[in-house]
This record gives structure tokens, C-alpha cells and sequence, in this order.
């Protein structure tokens, strides 16, 4: 016999849920919805506008300027015609690039706001997801004032509509380790390479502070270049001879088949490179290290780090105007000093912000979490392809981590109203005819068939039932238990107007 | 909640098969299969095990999914997976056999490529060119977080399966990321490591389903998790010693011929130096001084022993060596699951 000998048949085993993500049922979605609205309102009240970007993107736009963490992470489309597809992990790479290929030239400043999923593979835990909602906003501009002040007050403002009045506000600064690094005479991509794991250091996770994560992260660093220009500087002395077709000469005696993509003339051009950078770093590392250590202190109420920049003033003296200037401008938003705290040292994305950077962070009893995040990003619109000098700034909250937290804290947005709806109890094909005028007519109808009785439809959420019956209609109030017979569907329709006892 | 039966999954051949065999047999577990073809095993006076075996990289899912509760793999495989097998935990990270490494192998013709930083410098360089960095490997994660750390991300992983050391001169990728031990095949293939180059140090370890391990720990000191593990930990710590005993009649007084012998076998590494007074057949003074030594150190030693006064010098192969002091493997877990 084919198949199964028993009736009931064995139940097929479940599909999980993709790892990282997670079901919004109609509770929790109404929920998050209210909070997205909130925030998406708030915003337009700033001149914001909805766009919407798609959420496969070119993965050379986030390689470009995502930051390292990021790109790391990335969901590679498999299967996709182009190899090169993604899923978004953020949205601001995608706005910059909506905003280059917009057909017309957009009136500058550009003020957008988004909300979506994002996608990121990295570890799950409580409270970290791989599919996740970001609500946010972009500007962008071909002039920097006021922006970045504008950005923040308005993250601010509305973190506290949706509840959270208390936030602190912590602001950095990218430029000041970029310039040193400039000083330092590392090669770009060192440099590059030093700002991501610093980046990285001051996000990760476990027991020690951001501080000491990101020094210790140092040190390991400048050890390896310490190392790596040593070591260097060591082989290139025995075997590199002074004169030029010496050195060629030998490397050709050595290897007379070089294996791989680079040329003879590709090693050897670098070799000469990384000699010179041996020699002329001689003590810049360690003097870099201190400037390092010294930024890292750099930290705590945005007044006394203002007062404390001094003696950065001469390395960077337009950054530290800009900070009094923003710290000012903040104050006159009504944002009180005494919540804004200055972490000149680095944090979250310095790989990925230009000029200043900030995050949002809300206590709750589990010690305080961050909520929102932003910066300016100057630069990226040109590393997309743009050829206009434009500037940026924006920010954007995770959606699920502000209910967490809105959760931790006992606050909810209050629900809107309870809306009207109607079952309408289809004893014939007539019924669907009429379901379908009254909701072009705005009424929210369900139609089911005979035998849901009336405390389940109450149960349901319905606040209405409707029994048609041929040519007959009858319909009850369920709250009121009101019943009555409309003549017409245009009584009906009065009828179905929330007030008083009319059913 | 009793497990019964535990399953254990062990890689199905190879030296990783072999070793954890061995090491099980030495414990008092003798795995009995039928035939290399047979998928299931029995232990030995030890009805509740159940043994299967499968691909180490299939042990980690199965272990991670509970349908294994315990199992032996590569470090490097479960260390590669290990974000997305959450329900899977290292029990011992290192069983002491089949240590390899994953490394960074760059063509040996790239003499200015001597440290893990150059490849900072030279992704960079290659992205100023207009050129993707290409990295082969059949370790994606381990390799992206490697490079993550060090800032480096531009560059793109070729996963593959295959003889990974012939990637550089087809053109396929620019370095490589595999294991190697002794370096040989990197060297038959014109590659080489490079200064901080290495991504993983990887050995057979064992790892166990989180929610099972739990169970097995309330078993108690008694369970069968706790009698396997103190065993292996007994096993592991007594490889490679030998169990020493010196004996000798006094041509000096015994007690300071004794602490001689006892201070030079210190001094040679032995580990649980004691000695005492002993009786010889005839009812004389002798010593008696007893000692873990190195296997490989006795024949270095014996001629010494007997020109400070020993008589006879046994070394005798040991089983397992139990420690009150030593890490127990059982505790660590029982620890970590509740």
C-alpha cells in the first residue's frame, strides 16, 4: 500500500522563523505603527517630507561609505542577477543616492524623512534583530548652518513626544581624530583602517566601558604598525640595496615567477613606499598615541569639555567654534546644557560621520540604552557619484528598541479611538453587494457567514452586526443591545453613524 | 528531565575520528562499530550513550538543533558557525588532537607583504587602482570578523570549497585564509604566512546542545555527563606522563639520599614530587620517591637517579591523573548552563 496506513496524517514540522526576526501580530503592530506615525508626524511639522527608497541596493553604495561594521554585516542577495545586490542596511546611503538620480534639481535645503526595515547579519541577542525598523530623517545641503543643531532638537523633541523628555544628549566630533591622523603621515588607508576599529572598539559590546574598549583598541593598533613598520624596516635593510635597478635585479634573481594579480614592479614600488614610511614615522606613533589618550578624556558635561578643548583650539580651531556655536543653538532650542554631554574621544560611527555625531540615550532600570542615532555626513553625496560640494545630516531612531525602552519605562502612546466595525452576518450573495457600498462609503464591514453569534462578534472587537436576509436587514448595536430595520441602505448608512444609542 | 538516550555525534573518519576514539576507548568508553560504513555505534558498558556519526560541520547543526546532545568537531568549524548556533556550547575547546591553524597566506613573491597590516595598506592600494582585494576562503565569517577588526573592508570573500592554495596564481583571489599546521602545502604552493596573520587556533574540541547540557548537569556527580567528562579530563591530564618510582637503600642516611633524588626530578619538571621511608625484603632501610615525569624526559634522567643512589627506577604508563587542584570540566559547564 502507497502512503500512509494511519488517516490521520503525520503534521508536516513547522518552519521557523528566519533567526533575527521577528512577527508583528495585530497588538504589537498597531503599537509600533503609532510610534512610527508619531515620529514620521513630528517630523513633517519640521518640513520633513515621506520618501521612500527601495530596500535593494547596490552593495558598492554601502561599501562606499557604510562604515566597516556595517558593510561586514551586509545580506548579499542570493540568486539576484547581479551578484552585487543587497539588502539595505540603512537608508541614508540610499537617500543620497535618490537625491543624485532625481531627475529635476531639488530645492536645497533637501529635507526628507523615511521609516522602514533595515537589515543587518549580525548576532542576535535580547533586544538585537537582523531585520529591524529605522524611522529617520535626512538633510541635505550645500551650507552646514544650523543643520546640525536642527537635527538634534528635533531627535530630541521628538523622543519626547513619543515619551521620553529626559534623554541625554551625547555629541562627538570625527574631525578632530581625522586631522590627527592626517598629522600622523599614515598612509589613507591605515588612517581609514585606524577609524574603524576605534569605531568598532567604542560599539562593541561586554563589561568594559567604551573608553577603555577603545583604547585598549588603540594599543593593539599602533602595536601591530609599530610592528608592521619594524619588521618592515628590518628585511628592507638586508635585502634592499640603495640603488634602484639593484633592487630590481635582485628581486627578479629571487622570484623569477611571481604568482598572483600584482606585478614585480607592484612589489617592489611598495616595498620602496613602506621603507620611506618606516623611516619617516620614527616617533610619530608614539606622540599619536598621547594625542589619542589625551581625546579619549575629552568627555562628560558639554560646558566643562568646552572649557577643557582649549588646548586643542590650535590643532582644530574651526571644530571647537562649531561645538560652542552648536551647544549654543541647542540652548536656544530650549534644550537645557545640563543633558548634553561632549565625548570628544570617538564613538558610534566615526567611520561612517564626518563632522559631528550624536546619539540619543534614555534610562531605564537596566542602565542607560541608546535610542537614536545621527551625524553629519559631508562628503558622501560626492562618494556617490554626485559633483556638487553637499553636505549632510540626519538621524534615525530603531523603532523596536524605542517600544523596548518605552516599555522598560511603564509608557505607552495612547491608543487612537476604538474604530467601528461592523460584521455583517451574509445569509446570501446579496449581502457581499452590500458590504461593498457601505465600505466605499467608509464603513470598516467584515463579512462572515451564518453562526457567529453575537458575544463572539463582541468578543472579536466588532461593535455592530449586521443580519441581511434576502431584502430584510437588521442591525444591532452591540453595546447597547439597540436593535433596528432600515428600509434603505441610505438609512442604514445613517444608522451606522457612531452616536447616541443608534445601533 | 533525563536524557536517555544521550546522543553523541562524532565525526565519521578521519583524524578527528581517530583521536576522539582513542581518547574515549582510554577513558573506559569503547565506541563498538560494526563496520566504517555503519552510521551508529554503542559504547561499552554504557547503555545511555548512543553514538552516531556525520560531517563535523553537521555535527555542530545537529548539536546546535538538539537532536545531538553532545558532539566532536573542529573548533575551527564551530567557531565559524557559531553565531548562528546559539544553542550550541564549547564543553572542552581543546581535546588535544588535530591542532591546526587558520592563517593568512600571502604569495611569497609579495616580500613587502610581511605583516597582517599590509593588508590594510594594500586593500586600500587596490581600491585606489579601481581593483577588489580578493580573498579566498572556506571560512567567510571568521575571515570577515579577522578583517573587521583590523578596519579592513574593502575586499571580497571567494567562499569555496576547493584546493584553496592554487587560488593566487589562477588569479582567483590575491591571498588566501585556510588551516594549516605545518605550513608544508602553503610552501609547495609558493605562499606564506604572514606576522599576525593568524585568524584561529583550532584543535577537536567538544561541544554540547545548552538545554541537554542543563539536564545532564542536575543529574548530579553521579550523572553520566559528570562520569564522561571527569574521565576525559583524568585521560587528557595524564597524556604523556609517566607515573615514576625510585627506589633506593641508604649509602647515606635515607632521608637526605630521598630529598635529593626528590629536588633533582624537581628540577627535571616532575610534577607531585613525594617521598618516604620504606622496608626492603630484608627488613632494611630503604626510600621510595614517586613522581609524574615527562615520558619523553626518563631516559634522560635514569643515570642521574642511580648516581644519587637509587637502585631501581620503574615508569609506569598512566591512565588518568586527577588533580584536586586542576580545572574540573564538569564544574566549568555546570557553572556556565545554569
Amino acid at each position: 500500500m502507497i502512503g500512509d496506513s494511519n488517516p490521520i496524517r503525520a503534521a508536516e514540522s513547522r518552519v521557523a522563523l528566519v533567526k533575527g526576526t521577528a512577527d508583528l501580530l495585530p497588538e504589537s503592530f498597531a503599537r509600533l505603527e503609532r510610534l512610527e506615525s508619531l515620529l514620521l508626524d513630528r517630523f513633517a511639522r519640521a518640513g520633513y517630507q515621506p520618501v521612500r527608497v527601495p530596500v535593494l541596493e547596490n552593495r558598492t553604495l554601502h561599501e562606499r561609505k557604510s562604515g566597516a561594521r556595517i558593510v561586514a554585516n551586509l545580506y548579499q542577495v542570493a540568486g539576484a542577477l547581479s551578484e552585487d545586490v543587497c539588502l539595505r542596511p540603512e537608508v541614508t546611503a540610499g537617500i543620497v543616492r535618490a537625491f543624485n538620480d532625481a531627475p529635476d534639481p531639488q530645492t536645497l535645503p533637501w529635507r526628507v524623512s523615511y521609516a522602514g526595515p533595515v537589515f543587518r547579519l549580525q548576532p542576535t541577542g535580547p533586544g538585537v534583530l537582523r531585520e529591524f525598523q529605522q524611522v529617520g530623517v535626512e538633510r541635505i545641503d550645500d551650507r552646514g548652518d544650523g543643520g546640525d543643531a536642527e537635527a538634534i532638537w528635533l531627535a530630541d523633541w521628538s523622543l519626547a513626544e513619543a515619551g521620553i523628555a529626559d534623554a541625554t544628549i551625547r555629541i562627538g566630533h570625527a574631525g578632530l581624530i581625522r586631522d590627527l591622523l592626517k598629522w600622523s603621515g599614515l598612509p589613507l588607508g591605515v588612517q581609514v583602517a585606524l577609524v574603524e576599529v576605534l569605531g568598532e572598539a567604542a560599539q562593541g559590546g561586554g563589561e568594559a566601558t567604551s573608553e577603555d574598549r577603545i583604547l585598549s583598541a588603540m594599543e593593539s593598533h599602533l602595536e601591530s604598525l609599530a610592528a608592521w613598520l619594524g619588521a618592515g624596516k628590518a628585511d628592507e635593510e638586508a635585502d634592499v640595496p640603495a640603488d634602484d635597478a639593484g633592487v630590481d635585479r635582485l628581486f627578479r634573481t629571487l622570484y623569477p615567477e611571481v604568482i598572483g594579480r600584482r606585478s614585480g614592479r607592484d612589489v617592489i614600488g611598495r616595498i620602496r613606499r613602506k621603507w620611506d614610511l618606516g623611516h619617516g614615522l620614527s616617533g610619530v606613533l608614539s606622540k599619536l598615541r598621547d594625542r589619542v589618550r589625551e581625546l579619549a578624556n575629552l568627555r562628560g558635561p558639554a560646558l566643562d569639555v568646552l572649557d577643557r578643548l582649549g588646548r586643542f583650539e590650535d590643532v582644530v580651531p574651526a571644530m571647537s567654534r562649531e561645538l560652542r556655536t552648536l551647544v549654543d543653538s541647542l540652548r536656544a532650542y530650549g534644550i537645557d546644557p545640563a543633558r548634553v554631554e561632549l565625548d570628544l574621544g570617538f564613538g558610534r560611527g566615526i567611520g561612517f560621520y564626518s563632522q559631528m555625531m550624536f546619539v540619543l540615550l534614555a534610562d531605564t532600570p537596566g542602565g542607560p540604552l541608546e535610542v537614536c542615532g545621527g551625524g553629519r555626513y559631508d562628503g558622501l553625496a560626492r562618494a556617490l557619484g554626485s559633483t556638487g560640494d553637499l553636505g549632510g545630516v540626519g538621524f534615525a531612531f530603531g523603532l523596536e528598541r524605542l517600544r523596548e525602552i518605552l516599555d522598560a519605562r511603564g509608557h505607552d502612546l495612547k491608543a487612537d479611538a476604538p474604530q467601528e466595525r461592523t460584521l455583517l452576518v451574509a445569509n446570501s450573495p446579496e449581502a457581499y453587494g452590500l458590504a461593498a457600498w457601505l465600505r466605499s462609503r467608509g464603513q470598516t464591514v467584515v463579512v462572515e457567514s451564518p453562526g457567529r453569534d453575537q458575544s463572539s462578534a463582541k468578543a472579536t472587537s466588532f461593535t455592530r452586526v449586521i443580519h441581511v436576509d434576502g431584502t430584510k436587514i437588521r442591525v444591532m448595536n452591540l453595546a447597547t443591545g439597540v436593535e433596528a430595520e432600515p428600509k434603505s441602505r441610505d438609512e442604514l448608512l445613517r444608522l451606522l453613524t457612531p452616536t447616541g444609542a443608534r445601533p | 528531565m533525563t536524557i536517555d538516550p544521550i546522543r553523541l555525534a562524532l565525526p565519521s573518519k578521519g583524524h578527528l575520528y581517530d583521536g576522539i576514539v582513542e581518547i574515549l576507548k582510554t577513558a573506559g568508553y569503547k565506541v563498538r562499530r560494526a563496520s566504517d560504513r555503519q552510521y551508529e555505534a554503542v559504547i561499552s558498558g554504557h547503555p545511555r550513550f548512543h553514538v552516531v556519526f556525520m560531517r563535523p560541520t553537521d555535527i555542530v547543526a545537529q548539536v546546535n538543533e538538539g537532536r545531538c546532545h553532545l558532539g566532536v568537531t573542529g573548533y575551527d568549524v564551530f567557531a565559524e558557525r557559531a553565531a548562528e548556533a546559539d544553542q550550541a556550547r564549547v564543553v572542552t575547546q581543546d581535546l588535544g588532537y588535530g591542532g591546526c591553524r587558520l592563517v593568512v597566506a600571502v604569495p611569497e613573491s609579495w616580500i613587502d607583504v610581511t605583516h597582517a597590516m599590509d593588508l590594510v595598506d594594500l586593500a586600500a592600494e587596490f581600491k585606489d587602482a579601481g581593483k577588489t582585494f580578493r580573498v579566498s576562503t572556506k571560512y567567510p565569517h571568521l575571515t570577515q570578523d579577522f578583517f573587521l577588526r583590523r578596519g579592513i573592508h574593502h575586499y571580497q570573500v571567494i567562499d569555496s570549497d576547493g584546493a584553496l592554495e592554487l587560488h593566487p596564481s589562477l588569479g582567483i583571489a590575491d591571498v588566501i585564509v585556510d588551516l594549516t599546521s605545518s605550513g608544508t602545502t602553503l610552501k609547495d604552493n609558493r605562499l606564506r604566512e604572514i606576522e599576525g596573520g593568524t585568524v584561529l587556533e583550532s584543535a577537536s574540541c567538544l561541544i554540547g546542545h545548552a538545554p541537554a547540557l542543563r539536564a545532564m548537569v542536575d543529574e548530579g556527580e553521579a550523572g553520566p555527563l559528570a562520569l564522561l567528562l571527569d574521565a576525559m579530563d583524568g585521560v587528557r591530564a595524564s597524556e604523556g606522563w609517566l607515573h615514576l618510582e625510585v627506589v633506593g637503600s641508604p649509602a647515606e642516611p635515607a632521608p637526605r639520599t630521598a630529598e635529593a633524588v626528590a629536588t633533582y626530578l624537581t628540577e627535571q619538571g616532575a610534577q607531585h614530587v613525594a617521598r618516604g621511608q620504606v622496608w626492603d625484603a630484608e627488613g632494611g632501610d630503604a626510600w621510595r620517591v614517586t613522581a609524574l615525569v615527562l615520558a619523553k624526559r626518563l631516559t634522560a634522567c635514569q643515570r642521574t637517579l642511580f648516581r644519587l643512589g637509587a637502585r631501581r627506577v620503574v615508569g609506569l604508563p598512566t591512565r588518568f591523573v586527577f588533580d584536586r587542584d586542576g580545572e574540573s570540566t564538569f564544574d566549568r559547564i555546570g557553572r556556565e548552563v545554569v
